[in-house]
């Protein structure tokens, strides 16, 4: 489960707004430091991005790795845009995320996150069998 | 295992996404084995192939064919599991 405050959500749409720029694909992490899954921080790692495509920058992801165990922390989710209204996980997402372990949750937040709305967010975990499947009961939307 | 290989194993550490684990390993083998090893201990399951392990200023390990030696892995190595490429699209 993650528990997500509505400072988080709007932590998450001002960042994939800003780097977006309305024009282009970005990606964030959510980090927790429990087991209740509340989310500590939004990372938002060093990436090249396209209007259809993001790529982490690999030095990036071995510090980050590298760091979260000092923070005592670990990563809960991906967050990434699309361009457009479709949120389902492409066969690039399927493959490459940060965490491919059981139970990581990734999420598709449509039209490059310009709309306030979560309602239409795609919001997938990953199985234990290595698909993805349709997971929106994983999170706890918290106001404050 | 000889009795002469045992004697050579001692422990690196490897760390994925927030946790580490401590690894025995022996200077011969493969780093394929290590990788594997790693793997298993982290629970990774998908995109196996996917993935790597790299070194903490990033030079990724590439061959899995050399040793553990060759890699110039001695004991108290920090190595970082993760994926190769991270995309999204």
């Amino acid at each position: 489960m993650i528990s997500l405050s509505s400072r988080v959500v709007t932590a998450t749409l001002d960042t994939l707004r800003s780097c977006g720029a309305g024009s282009r694909e970005c990606l964030l992490y959510w980090t927790a430091g429990d087991d209740r899954g509340d989310v500590a921080r939004v990372v938002h790692p060093i990436h090249d991005s396209t209007w259809s495509s993001c790529e982490v920058d690999g030095a990036w992801a071995t510090r980050f790795f590298l760091d979260l165990p000092d923070r005592a922390e670990r990563t809960v989710a991906q967050v990434h845009t699309h361009p457009g209204p479709f949120v389902e996980h492409s066969a690039t997402d399927d493959a490459h995320v940060l965490v491919p372990s059981t139970g990581f949750v990734s999420i598709v937040v449509p039209y490059f996150g310009l709309r306030d709305d979560h309602d239409g967010w795609g919001i997938w975990q990953l199985g234990s069998d290595g698909s993805w499947a349709a997971a929106p009961e994983v999170i706890t939307w918290r106001t404050g | 295992m000889s009795a002469e290989a045992g004697q050579d194993r001692f422990d690196i550490v490897v760390t994925y996404n927030g946790s580490e684990k401590t690894l025995e390993v022996n200077p011969h083998q493969a780093v394929q084995a290590v990788l594997q090893h790693a793997l298993r201990e982290f629970g990774v399951t998908s995109n196996q192939h996917m993935m790597a392990l790299f070194f903490p200023d990033n030079r990724e390990i590439t061959d899995l064919a050399k040793s553990v030696a060759d890699w110039g892995i001695v004991a108290g190595t920090k190595l970082v599991l993760r994926q190769s490429a991270i995309l999204a699209g």
